[in-house]
């Protein structure tokens, strides 16, 4: 038996993301492992160019999660108007200036848009799991918890414009591994999902890493969500252990 | 420490097209298992930033976004250091911001092009006034920078107010990437939405029905009418550092932010529709406590005549028994309530300026801690 911090992981739109390139800006149902230590580093006040903490954070914290609804698969379309190059030449030619962003775009000039495809998850509810690894010099679960509770910037599902709407109601478990903990932890303030429990038909998705005695995976993925480097925004493989249970009793059925 | 605002709104619109897809159709979401409209979060900060709300109180301090400055520099170097060498100093300060394009052809469409950036610069008013007045000593002592003055390049970003709202990301140099303190949720309707088409023809005026009396033209808008649920949360403490700690204008800035949610609308198709809208209803928190938004008020969707107040009654009390569960989410709270008459604009404006309101915890039970 160990200690596992569980916390809750639910807002409207969620997108943990998956390897982006260009403007397809894809994501993943289940939480992303660099995701999910972004909120805690968040919660620490970590900085992005903090490199250092946020590697410590890295080594020295293990993850998994439950997906206990996927929910729908969401991809917004989305266009940024940016005033083009004729317009700002002619600008330079009267002589006058476009003080503002207001100003540019009303300027009657071309406008080209930049246009990108950024893929969410709607309803989807899920939880985390974190432990200590041997020799970590990441904060204590309790601390972090604490942090969790009054966190210095604030948390987000996997971008940005994605809030929690669950308090994270961060929590210490006792259990032999991670699947267990993430089926022992309860979260009070469920009750408050009513609906969202109702059609649940589809299995629960256990992922975590690392080998635990006795938890045996239905098959094991490669996902490149693994910090290598914040500065460079470099990630690593990593192998992660994936079981479905069917029928969780986590969330409360309405009567 | 962190000082969070948070903004929980109300605002019906009439039949509109505020956010559109790539097919023209009104942007939805499913949530709570029916199907809901949405405006995106980057169209709210669009039609926020733009605003006469935003505009009119932080004309000085708003950030430009182009992918001219190369341009704007050679202008002002062209006359002093001759084209070539204003061609070569231009592209090279402009640079610092990120990649030029290179444009295949020759001429002087294509060297004007040269100097402008790939992407767009988010450029705050003090770094744009310290790059032309390096531009000009530059060209008054016809000399190139030195690698000292390039280094100052690019600044931090900070002083723009809507650059500290709202962030900036230089993927060349992430050591110049402003975080933003404004976290904006996509808008969803609180009640479930079929979106409807409206079948349209123009008429002819000069048909005289000679040979047919066809339409000149046919076609079909998608709409729908929505009351949204809107969340903002502020991070204060950030945007003070984003603004090098100027009290004064991250009063100014929460203040002219908030006014323009409340106020401006998205200005899709507005003129088709007249769609300009005012929250009904706005809740602001100020606290230390986890942000969280309320939008579970409305998993379950709101039905019947009376939407408005059930949807407000739905808010107060999901907010309840969070706080009970939990222990209070908040410390201070102010309310505009237009539908059941309580609180103004202004009161609300000077409640979520005050520096002042985030310690302790009401609503629930003992105040959460915070942490070192």
């Amino acid at each position: 038996m160990q200690p596992f911090l569980c916390f809750r992981l639910y807002g409207p739109m969620a997108a943990w993301g998956d390897v982006a390139v260009g403007e397809r800006r894809p994501a993943l149902a289940q939480p992303s492992r660099s995701g999910v230590l972004g909120l805690i580093a968040a919660a620490l006040g970590l900085q992005r160019s903090d490199a250092d903490a946020l590697q410590t954070l890295d080594d020295g914290l293990g993850f998994a999660s439950r997906l206990e609804r996927r929910g729908e698969l969401l991809v917004d379309y989305h266009t940024a108007q940016v005033p083009s190059g004729p317009e700002v030449r002619s600008a330079l030619k009267r002589r006058t200036r476009l003080d503002t962003r207001r100003d540019e775009l009303n300027a009657k000039e071309d406008r080209d848009a930049i246009q990108s495809w950024r893929t969410y998850f709607l309803d989807a509810l899920a939880s985390a799991c974190m432990w200590q690894t041997s020799g970590s010099k990441a904060p204590a679960l309790d601390q972090l918890a604490a942090r969790l509770r009054a966190p210095t910037f604030v948390p987000y599902l996997g971008r940005k414009a994605c809030p929690v709407a669950l308090p994270l109601d961060a929590k210490l478990v006792e259990a032999a591994n991670p699947v267990d903990a993430l089926t022992q932890v309860r979260f009070p303030a469920d009750a408050l999902l009513g609906g969202i429990g109702r059609a649940r038909s589809e299995p629960d998705v256990f992922r975590w890493e690392g080998e635990w005695p006795g938890l045996k995976p239905d098959q094991t993925v490669t996902r490149r969500d693994r910090l290598l480097s914040r500065a460079r925004w470099h990630f690593a493989e990593r192998q992660e252990h994936v079981l479905q249970r069917q029928g969780g009793d986590h969330v409360p059925q309405p009567s | 420490m962190s000082n969070f605002i948070q903004l929980h709104f109300l605002t019906a619109y009439p039949p509109s097209n505020l956010n559109r897809d790539d097919l023209g159709r009104p942007k939805t979401a499913v949530f709570g298992g029916t199907q809901r409209l949405r405006v995106s979060s980057q169209s709210l900060k669009r039609a926020w930033r733009t605003s006469d709300a935003f505009s009119n109180a932080l004309h000085d301090q708003k950030g430009t976004r182009t992918k001219g400055l190369g341009n704007e520099l050679y202008a002002k170097l062209a006359e002093e250091l001759g084209e070539k060498k204003a061609d070569e100093t231009a592209k090279e300060l402009a640079k610092l911001y990120g990649e030029l394009k290179s444009p295949k052809k020759d001429g002087e469409k294509a060297a004007a092009e040269a100097r402008e950036h790939e992407t767009l610069v988010f450029l705050s008013p003090g770094e744009q006034q310290a790059l032309e007045t390096l531009a000009l000593k530059l060209a008054k002592e016809k000399r190139a920078p030195t690698k000292e003055e390039l280094a100052a390049f690019p600044m931090s970003g900070h002083g723009a107010a809507d650059i500290a709202l709202f962030g900036r990301m230089l993927a060349a140099t992430p050591g110049k990437n402003v975080e933003a303190a404004a976290q904006v949720a996509h808008a969803l309707s609180v009640h479930r939405v079929t979106v409807e088409d409206d079948f349209f023809t123009a008429v002819d005026d000069l048909n005289k029905h000679d040979e047919d009396a066809g339409a000149g033209h046919m076609g079909s808008t998608e709409f729908a009418a929505a009351l949204f649920y809107e969340y903002v949360c502020i991070d204060r403490e950030l945007l003070l550092r984003n603004l090098d700690g100027n009290e004064a204008l991250a009063a100014k800035t929460v203040r002219a932010l908030i006014e323009a949610c409340l106020t401006a609308s998205p200005t899709g198709k507005k003129n088709s529709f007249a769609s300009s809208a005012r929250a009904s209803f706005a809740l602001a928190e100020k606290g230390n406590q986890q942000p969280r938004s309320l939008a579970v008020s409305f998993l379950k969707a709101v039905e019947g005549a009376d939407q408005m107040v059930t949807a407000i009654a739905a808010l107060k009390d999901t907010r309840a028994k969070m706080d009970r569960a939990y222990g209070a989410c908040w410390a201070s709270e102010a309310i505009l309530d237009a539908v059941g008459g309580r609180g103004s604009l202004k009161e609300l404006l000077d409640f979520v300026a005050a520096p002042s309101g985030f310690e302790g915890g009401k609503g629930g039970a003992e105040p959460t801690g915070r942490g070192a």
